[in-house]
């Protein structure tokens, strides 16, 4: 039995740790290679335009102005306008909001979910790991994208389906790594000094085990978040996703596929905008991956 | 050890590459420019067709199948329309109308099924009869009491007057087929130009000549009828060779094809028009201020002129502008006028009672959802913008597309419907009101019903003096217009697009007919 002051004593040390490790971090920042800076600066500057796009566009990206309809690339619509008039640049501005948080969103909660029972499933065992990885196994048996679409076809066309079914086919991977790093860890030193202390589960999960963890987690993440981006563009483009008049790139892409002979900026701006964003993402995500392994001296 | 003596150095291999390159691209030419050239001013021997829709089987008697067989020169009817739809002879030489319920069609001689049998007044009598039994539409729609066989001509007897029957017959539910065969091999038992063999597939299937066919063998030995639901897909099959003939292209590729010498595009001002259904069934459409405010918020020139890029021809009303019926009420057509269809739905208590941007009554917004299908290329393109365009009357609308409208069409599972559909396939405005507008309609999936109009309607198919038919239908749509169960965008323009050298194929304002015995 642990006292309530020697819980909060232990407890303490551990915010120490937490401090010291985002002091190293920035610290690492500083001393990191062009290609990580460049990456990043992308990463928040997307993030940035969707924060702010909405209020910098143009135009309105839902007004339609028939007389414009399918104009070509000039100095007025730089990207040109749909065949509803609509200005296809701020459109693909306002889209980086939806496209991108959604992706976001789709990968965070995955990751969490996925986290919680992978470590539940290492740290438990028995018959609770046996269950939750045979579950595991039924959703990882079907093609993830194959397996999105037919629940999005269920469900029905939309934001909340097309997030669920994304969630539904990302916790795997998650939970499958959770797992694994948290069997390797539960016999480590550390963590058996830590049992012996009289830690308590939830302390040595939480505070011993998480620090060590959440760095490859988010690599992770870092590195799915162009997937799950060109999964919920193909959910849109297959019209199961995001529904007209939303500015969203992957439903551009479908409203522009009718003209893609006479007028392919229509599809060539959100899809270069898709592109842009996939690669920034995927280069961060490796950044992060090479700084993990040089520090660690890990190989995945 | 590496053996160097084998290697390729670094200057050949650029080298070889280089020369490589050139053969091809000298050999791809040269191949190009004699294929184009044996091609020119030749007759194809095999000629590919992209088409927008597919039929469901080859029996021209389930349900609109036999349009399909007949524009793919499978079947036949006993009378066919021209580009003008006056009834020309077909597989019947002459008809007449010998009393208000009876019709003589003669036989016409020297004609073949596909199966090699001949054609006769009993096997188009057992046709007939058969097409009547299997669709209830054809029952509907001749009213035979009786047919028989008088030498080489066949008598229709009627249970009631059928002033159309003449252009009744003409519809391809009436293609006439071999009985015996066509259970079992149903693209083979047609009399047209050309038959289907071996075929397991709708939606992609080979023809060949039918070199016994009455009017001349064709000169093309096969046809290759492919089905391809994206417009944009059908002109990129043209652009790249794949194709010959696209058919129902959209208005960005008619414009952008128009100036290349490669190609020939044929239109037609055509009897179809494009219209939404309101279904009675639902609480804010049974209300007509609903209706009439939907269709006052409806721009049809700038929807059918800018965003479908004249494919449509702009005009609120049920049949195209060019009729003399329909020129007759054209100062009661629908038109366009935003602030009385807001006036309407403010003065009928739909007010935007949360400041959302719609309309609700009785604590319900104004939601409703619109089915709309791929195979008409402008139905996809007007359903967001009629989103748009309701929005600002504070309507929502939720668009929902169908690979097969049929699905929710029929069980009248829809709130709006966009359709596309032909309005006088018999010749005569009795065609689209009957099927459409009767309470008991085939079609009548809204379920609109008026008690006056169904009396108009029944009176006129048997009258058989054509001005009293067309001053009926000037009646009727004056009542279709003032309860709008309708709105109505305009006509549709036909249109197909052959490649160099193809010709023969016909475009008509009725969609019945397009391979020909003529195709070169």
């Amino acid at each position: 039995m642990i006292s309530a002051s020697h819980e909060k004593a232990y407890t303490s040390s551990c915010q120490v740790t937490w401090l010291d490790r985002l002091r190293t971090l920035y610290q690492n920042l500083i001393a990191t290679p062009i290609t990580f800076k460049i990456s990043l600066i992308a990463v928040l500057a997307i993030v940035a335009i969707g924060i702010i796009g909405p209020f910098i566009v143009p135009f309105d990206p839902y007004a339609t102005d028939y007389a414009a309809s399918l104009a070509a690339p000039n100095a007025v619509h730089w990207f040109g306008c749909d065949a509803m008039g609509r200005d296809v640049f701020s459109r693909v501005i306002c889209g980086t909001r939806i496209s991108v948080f959604l992706s976001l969103a789709a990968v965070a909660i995955p990751l969490v979910i996925g986290a919680i029972v992978g470590a539940v499933a290492a740290y438990a065992g028995g018959w609770i790991d046996e269950v939750l990885m045979r579950i595991a196994d039924i959703f990882q048996a079907f093609p993830e994208i194959i397996l999105g679409v037919a629940i999005v076809g269920v469900l029905g066309p939309g934001l909340a389906n097309a997030l669920f079914a994304v969630v539904a086919v990302m916790w795997i991977r998650y939970a499958r790594l959770m797992r694994s790093l948290v069997l390797r860890l539960l016999h480590a030193d550390f963590i058996e000094t830590a049992r012996m202390s009289g830690a308590s589960h939830r302390q040595i999960l939480v505070h011993h085990m998480l620090p060590h963890l959440v760095p490859q987690l988010l690599v992770m993440g870092t590195l799915d978040i162009g997937f799950v981006m060109l999964t919920l563009a193909s959910f849109s483009f297959l019209g199961l996703g995001i529904q007209a008049p939303t500015a969203e790139w992957g439903s551009m892409l479908n409203d522009g596929r009718l003209y893609f002979a006479s007028s392919p900026y229509l599809m060539v701006f959100p899809g270069c905008a898709i592109f842009i964003t996939v690669l920034v993402f995927n280069v961060f995500g490796n950044c992060l991956s090479d700084r993990l392994e040089r520090r660690k001296g890990i190989s995945w | 050890m590496v053996d160097n003596n084998h290697c390729m150095s670094r200057r050949q291999f650029v080298v070889g590459a280089c020369a490589t390159a050139f053969a091809y691209t000298t050999l791809g030419q040269l191949t190009g420019c004699a294929a184009s050239n044996d091609n020119e001013g030749t007759t194809h021997d095999l000629l590919t067709i992209v088409y927008n829709d597919a039929p469901n089987s080859f029996d021209p008697a389930n349900k609109w199948d036999g349009w399909y067989t007949s524009c793919r020169g499978l079947t036949e009817t006993l009378v066919a329309f021209d580009e003008q739809m006056n009834l020309i002879p077909c597989l019947s030489t002459e008809w007449t109308n010998e009393d208000s319920l009876t019709w003589r069609f003669t036989i016409r001689q020297g004609v073949t099924f596909h199966t090699g049998r001949a054609l006769t007044p009993e096997a188009v009598k057992a046709s007939l009869e058969r097409s009547i039994t299997k669709s209830s539409r054809a029952a509907s729609k001749l009213n035979a009491a009786s047919i028989d066989v008088e030498g080489n001509d066949i008598v229709i007897t009627t249970t009631k007057p059928v002033a159309t029957l003449s252009g009744e017959i003409a519809e391809p539910v009436f293609s006439i087929v071999d009985v015996d065969h066509v259970d079992s091999d149903p693209s083979r038992s047609g009399t047209g130009p050309y038959y289907g063999e071996n075929v397991d597939s709708t939606e992609n299937f080979t023809l060949s000549a039918f070199a016994d066919y009455w009017d001349g063998a064709p000169g093309v030995a096969t046809l290759n009828c492919q089905t391809v639901t994206d417009a944009n897909a059908r002109a990129m099959g043209l652009r790249s060779g794949d194709a010959n003939i696209a058919a129902s292209l959209l208005a960005n590729d008619l414009t952008a094809l128009q100036h290349d010498n490669n190609y020939s595009i044929l239109t037609s001002e055509s009897v179809r028009q494009v219209f939404m259904i309101c279904n009675f069934a639902n609480e804010f459409l049974a209300d007509k201020a609903v209706r009439q405010a939907l269709s006052y918020a409806t721009d049809r020139e700038t929807l059918c002129n800018n965003l479908l890029g004249g494919n449509i021809y702009p005009n609120g009303l049920p049949f195209p502008s060019y009729l003399s019926y329909a020129q007759a009420v054209e100062d009661d057509a629908q038109t366009y006028d935003l602030d009385k269809a807001n006036q309407l739905l403010t003065d009928a208590g739909y007010i935007d009672s949360d400041g959302d941007g719609y309309r609700e009554k009785n604590g319900r917004k104004i939601s409703l959802t619109l089915a709309y299908y791929g195979t008409r290329p402008e139905l996809p393109v007007l359903a967001p913008a009629l989103q748009d365009a309701y929005k600002q009357i504070g309507v929502e609308i939720v668009p929902q597309f169908y690979e097969n409208v049929d699905n929710v069409y029929y069980n009248g599972s829809f709130d709006l419907c966009l359709y596309n559909t032909t309005t006088i396939g018999n010749g005569d405005p009795s065609y689209y009101l009957k099927m459409y507008f009767l309470s008991t309609g085939s079609e009548n999936a809204g379920k609109f019903s008026n008690a006056e109009l169904d009396q108009i309607i029944t009176d006129m198919q048997q009258n058989f003096d054509q001005s009293a038919r067309f001053d009926a239908a000037q009646q009727a749509e004056c009542i279709i217009l003032d309860e709008c169960p309708d709105i109505f965008f305009g006509t549709a323009r036909m249109n197909a697009v052959c490649g160099k050298g193809v010709s023969g194929y016909e475009v008509c304002p009725v969609e019945y007919y397009g391979v020909t015995s003529h195709m070169a």
